[in-house]
């Protein structure tokens, strides 16, 4: 992949030599943009849950602080009254603050792309900056990846991000389940040349490395050990990369993934891999309920309860990783077991035991509860004799008593689950509605339902007790579609592989039709499709098919009576020569759009003359040959079902083809050569 | 993680204190403390040192009458930095003293109108410069409590001073702040009326107990200050901001001195050809070896304290490795510096000047593991510690591992000594020791990256220890030699009596 700088964003790169004394930035992506904390986010943005008693966006925003950060923009979408509201009353707003930090909310962010969008349209980036989520917990020190990243970009200008990696085992705690991926790196595990996301239902048992990677590159790195904490140094110029792909959704499937895969934008990719220091990400339950006994158990040091992060907490930490608040009252009997965390004004009475567990302030635990493992948010009630495993039960929630919580469930906020109750693994309370009224009824109001049957789930409550559940990969912000997602979600996710396919179709055509009517040059339109197919995984037929059907359309808009078909037809054709050029490599590819085509103009007026003109100019430039044709024209005699509509289209182009016939018998030396020649085309 | 300081840091907390609001600059402060960016002991006393400083600069109640409130302030101030991070216990030490600081001044100005109210001061004129330490005005309007001018009488008193100072063993140069200033006042007591020098006297005889002496190389405020007579009616609206700044400022001082101070008296207690183990990286007790081998031949045994301090340890001695073994090829040697003359600096060494330093300086150094101390053990002439804070009671917190190699000591009779300076040395009793450590990074144990370890079981790091009074046999501060039992009166001297609970 060597950087051959082809179009126009390749002279954008200007990268400034020397940067003196400038501002560091960093952006904060405070959405999850999915829905795998419901239904606790319905009510609360995931930002701002609790981990080990302080928000999570505190362990971010301390995070930037240490690795001196100067200017923070924390964009929020779902729930941003109750993030712009906590920032403003944060430390984070004073004078004081480390860094100044600007909250801003769109409503229309669904995605880190649309994030970067806003930002390459706010103008606001000067330099190359930090983008993070707003649910990083790390102790690194950013300097040092940072002077890493500008001395490599002193060398390397086509350097446009470094990504920080953690080395850990596979089967560590921490790794987030179903997110893991295969990098690509060169031998001396710098830069990363490919990038595979794994699949973790049905699990990926191959992964394709680009051929031209492997012959480029004798020694290659494959690693799957290493922990994307998505903690990117991203240049400046990738902000307008995100605009000119304005499909471009996921920081790493899509923009990471296109930028490695096509060499079109010449542009490489570093990775920091980190051998000590701690880096996590909380992108699910799982790995919520992880990185919370790393912030128990010092990993995360400085960040530790005892560093009372937030203002106004006083915890003190006692051996065996204990830490209580002041004003913790415990019965004398209550037994408090390593790895704990009480918060002040709780209550704990007698013969409870509690063990590896939080438990938010004014709390109130019943006598001889066992709390193992449990999450337990600000002002919860949990009644006598209780049992939880581990759980989440958020604020003002009441477990009544004599209750079983299993592990794996979520009791959301404020709900009330009624004496002697056993909560299976499954469950999701929630009192959230879509109309905003709330239930008053003992019990389990809105059961939130998930597959039960799901294998991956079951696995990984196997594995870590609290379920990660998987989201839609097209799953939209917190908020998003209440109602769909209280029904059934099941069948949206098992739909999942053919909707992308066809989604796919949908959006390319749409794209592309809109790109030709704006007429966009073409090079925009290579990109989108690019940039469309690599994030749905699509094939070429896909890509041949979208092309041909929008094309088509276009074309037949276009037409009028009173104009000469070939008038309007060739300009186009002429135009989008470059895009036929990237996804007609062989003989059957050309048949096969010539079908595509015929397939679209069925049943059309002047269906069989556009084809006709469609075909010749096609011919004429030297994208379909006699062959192509030839084939398509036999495949369609073949019982392939061709609808009345379809034969009627092809007889009309009867005459070309026998005049291409004629030419093939004519000379078949000159096949070769354009056949040569094509290939060549495409190599660049 | 290497308990290093983060001079990066403190170096732009301290150029944002020249500009910043005292409230803000409490909070950064507090932030940096909480984010664990600033964290030795002297470090944190420099950044609260400055702290203080804008913040008595900006404080409002800097007058006279007012100075309850200005005491109240900084209690207040003092509260928040202690709870940001309890276990930097040197914090309070700092605001303790200038508590202290300003009790004097306070007290000064009031003993001066107590002193008029009995006639005696129609001769007496008020230092535009005054402070001493603060115990002898606890009672300032007991008739028989003098002013605390240890040099009483004249002009003259300068070589006086120099007998005080012989007396109390403690050489040159020894800034203790809130004495130094005791001087200015020298002049203003101008009428040897018969009582008051008698009382004088009293109290300098008294002094040689429990005070510190002067710098004698600060002359020029041996000048008399002569006032005008009859001040008294203005002297409630006395601005002390100046004084306590000076205070605050020599304090500061101390703190960049404190290592010369203590290393000027290493030859005293580092005989030739004495095996030391070291247990330590400090800075403080590089420099204090140092100043020893330019006249003396030892053997230093340094314990490698994993896991928080090993690989600052292994920094100090790398160089001194290349050295003595045959230099690797490819591999440059690094030039033999030239001694460096011990003269005081301006800023203290870092590690890689150490390390050259210390190489050239001829001292043999052998790196052991911590499971090594037992062993070797019975060959050490001595064991010398660096601190992180010192108790009232002799008590110390260090670096973790110290108690094993106290103890280890202990059982073979060898001496603990431990080089410290003043600014340590805390007031409080440990009633809890406990809570006073630090537990660190996990990871510093097992790395992060070990799921296995991770997942399955529990990992602990104390980054200090707890060594009690009895496990220590000597303590080497800037202000001279004490043992264990005799601590308490350097916490007199330093503190005074005032109680400060800044919990």
């Amino acid at each position: 992949m060597a950087p051959t700088p082809k179009t126009k964003l390749a002279k954008r790169a200007t990268v400034l030599e020397e940067a003196p004394e400038k501002v560091l930035q960093a952006v904060i992506v405070a959405d999850s943009f999915n829905r795998r904390f419901r239904p606790l986010t319905l009510e609360t943005p995931r930002c701002l849950l609790p981990l080990a008693n302080t928000p999570i966006i505190e362990y971010t925003l301390e995070f930037l602080a240490l690795g001196g950060v100067e200017e923070v923009f924390l964009y929020c979408s779902a729930h941003s009254d109750k993030i712009k509201s906590y920032i403003k009353s944060s430390k984070w707003s004073r004078a004081s603050s480390p860094f100044e930090i600007h909250v801003i909310y769109s409503p229309s962010i669904m995605s880190v792309g649309d994030v970067m969008r806003e930002l390459d349209n706010s103008r606001m980036i000067n330099d190359d900056f930090i983008l993070v989520s707003g649910d990083i917990v790390s102790n690194i020190s950013l300097q040092a990846v940072l002077q890493e990243h500008k001395a490599r970009r002193l060398v390397d200008k086509n350097c446009i991000m470094t990504t920080v990696l953690r080395e850990v085992s596979p089967n560590h705690r921490s790794r987030p389940r179903g997110e893991n991926a295969i990098f690509v790196m060169d031998s001396k595990r710098e830069r990363i040349l490919h990038y595979e996301p794994l699949k973790q239902s049905p699990p990926t048992e191959r992964v394709g490395v680009p051929k031209d990677l492997v012959k480029a590159n004798p020694k290659l790195c494959l690693q799957e050990n290493l922990l994307d904490c998505c903690i990117d140094i991203v240049s400046f110029e990738v902000p307008p990369l995100f605009t000119e792909n304005f499909d471009w959704q996921h920081s790493r499937k899509d923009f990471l993934h296109g930028i490695l895969m096509d060499e079109l934008y010449g542009k490489t990719v570093y990775g920091h891999i980190l051998k000590t220091g701690y880096a996590g990400r909380i992108q699910s339950l799982q790995t919520y309920s992880s990185i919370c006994r790393d912030v128990t158990n010092r990993w995360t040091y400085p960040f530790c309860p005892d560093s009372n992060l937030t203002e106004g907490h006083t915890y003190k930490y006692t051996r065996g990783h204990i830490y209580k608040e002041a004003d913790v009252i415990l019965a004398q009997s209550a037994i408090i077991k390593e790895n704990s965390i009480i918060g002040s004004g709780t209550k704990i009475e007698e013969g409870t035991v509690v063990q590896s567990s939080t438990i938010g302030r004014n709390c109130f635990i019943g006598k001889n509860v066992t709390v193992n493992s449990s999450i337990i948010f600000d002002n919860a009630i949990i009644g006598d004799n209780c049992v939880l495993g581990k759980c989440i039960i958020a604020g003002d929630a009441h477990v009544s008593s004599g209750s079983v919580i299993e592990s794996g469930a979520i009791i959301s906020f404020g709900v009330e689950v009624e004496k002697d109750s056993r909560v299976p693994s499954t469950a999701k309370f929630t009192k959230y509605t879509t109309s905003g009224t709330e239930h008053v009824k003992t019990k389990t109001l809105n059961e939130y339902e998930d597959s039960e049957d799901d294998e991956e789930e079951v696995i990984e409550t196997s594995v870590s007790g609290l379920r990660a559940i998987r989201a839609p990969s097209d799953s939209g912000s917190d908020i998003s579609d209440i109602e769909e997602e209280l029904g059934a979600k099941k069948k949206h996710k098992r739909s999942n592989s053919e909707s992308e396919v066809d989604s796919f179709a949908r959006e390319a055509y749409h794209s592309l039709l809109g790109a030709l009517k704006q007429n966009h040059s073409v090079d925009i339109m290579i990109l989108e499709l690019n940039g469309l197919r690599m994030s749905a995984n699509a094939e070429f037929n896909d890509v041949r098919r979208a092309t041909a059907s929008a094309v088509i359309s276009y074309i037949y808009s276009k037409i009028t009576p009173a104009d000469a078909v070939d008038k309007i037809v060739d300009p186009v054709i002429e135009k989008l020569l470059p895009l036929f050029n990237r996804m007609i490599f062989d003989v059957s590819d050309q048949a096969e759009i010539l079908g595509f085509m015929q397939k679209d103009l069925a049943g059309k007026e002047k269906g069989g003359a556009i084809l006709q003109t469609v075909g010749m100019k096609l011919y004429n430039e030297d994208l379909v040959d006699n062959d192509g044709i030839l084939t398509w024209w036999n495949d369609g005699n073949g019982p392939k079902g061709e609808t009345e509509d379809m034969k009627k289209v092809r007889e009309a182009t009867s005459q070309f083809v026998k005049w291409v016939r004629e030419q093939d018998e004519d000379s078949d030396e000159d096949d070769e050569d354009e056949d040569d020649e094509e290939e060549s085309d495409e190599d660049d | 993680m290497v308990a290093d300081e983060n001079p990066a840091a403190l170096a732009k907390f301290l150029k944002v204190a020249n500009t910043a609001k005292a409230k803000d600059l409490t909070e950064i402060l507090i932030g940096l403390l909480k984010r664990r960016q600033i964290k030795s002991s002297r470090n944190v006393a420099k950044a609260v040192a400055k702290l203080l400083l804008r913040f008595v600069s900006q404080n409002k109640n800097t007058k006279l009458s007012e100075v309850n409130g200005l005491i109240k302030d900084v209690r207040e101030l003092g509260r928040l930095l202690v709870a940001s991070q309890p276990r930097e216990l040197v914090i309070g030490n700092i605001v303790r003293r200038v508590l202290g600081v300003i009790r004097e001044e306070g007290n000064e100005e009031n003993l001066h109108q107590s002193l008029a109210d009995l006639a005696l001061g129609g001769r007496i004129s008020r230092a535009s410069s005054v402070g001493d330490d603060s115990s002898a005005y606890s009672n300032p309007n007991s008739g028989t409590v003098t002013p605390a001018s240890n040099r009483p009488f004249s002009r003259d008193g300068r070589d006086h001073e120099e007998d005080i100072d012989d007396l109390s063993r403690r050489k040159s140069k020894v800034y203790i702040p809130n004495l130094g200033r005791g001087l200015t006042r020298v002049g203003s007591f101008q009428a040897p009326n018969p009582s008051f020098s008698e009382g004088n006297l009293q109290h300098a005889l008294f002094s040689l107990l429990n005070t510190s002496p002067l710098p004698i190389d600060s002359p020029g405020t041996l000048t008399p200050n002569l006032r005008p007579e009859g001040r008294e009616p203005a002297l409630d609206d006395k601005d002390i901001r100046g004084d306590v700044i000076d205070g605050i400022k020599e304090i500061m001082e101390e703190l960049d001195m404190v290592d010369e101070q203590l290393a000027q008296q290493s030859e005293t207690h580092i005989h030739s050809n004495e095996i030391i183990m070291v247990l330590s990286s400090s800075i403080t007790l590089q420099t204090f070896l140092m100043k020893a081998a330019i006249k003396r031949k030892f053997t230093v045994v340094m314990v490698e304290t994993y896991p928080n301090d090993h690989y600052a340890t292994q920094e100090v001695l790398k160089s001194s490795r290349y050295n003595k073994s045959a230099p690797k090829p490819g591999k440059a040697v690094p030039p033999p510096t030239p001694l460096t003359p011990l003269t005081p600096k301006d800023e203290p060494m870092t590690p890689a000047e150490f390390k050259n330093t210390l190489t050239s300086m001829g001292v043999e150094t052998i790196l052991i593991p911590d499971s090594a101390v037992p062993a070797i053990m019975s060959r050490v002439n001595k064991v010398i510690m660096g601190s992180h804070v010192i108790m009232r009671n002799g008590a110390l917190i260090t670096n973790s591992g110290a108690r094993t190699v106290a103890r280890c000591a202990q059982q073979h009779c060898i001496p603990v000594v431990v080089v410290s300076g003043v600014y340590k040395l805390s007031p409080l009793y440990p009633f809890d020791p406990e809570s006073m450590l630090e537990t660190g990074d996990s990871s510093a144990v097992v790395g992060w990256e070990d799921g296995d370890m991770v997942g399955g079981t529990e990992i602990f790091n104390p980054t200090m220890d707890f060594v009690p009074d009895s496990l220590v046999d000597h303590y080497i501060t800037n202000v001279g030699g004490y043992t264990p039992q005799n601590l308490y009166k350097l916490v007199e001297e330093q503190y005074g009596s005032a109680v400060d609970n800044l919990e």
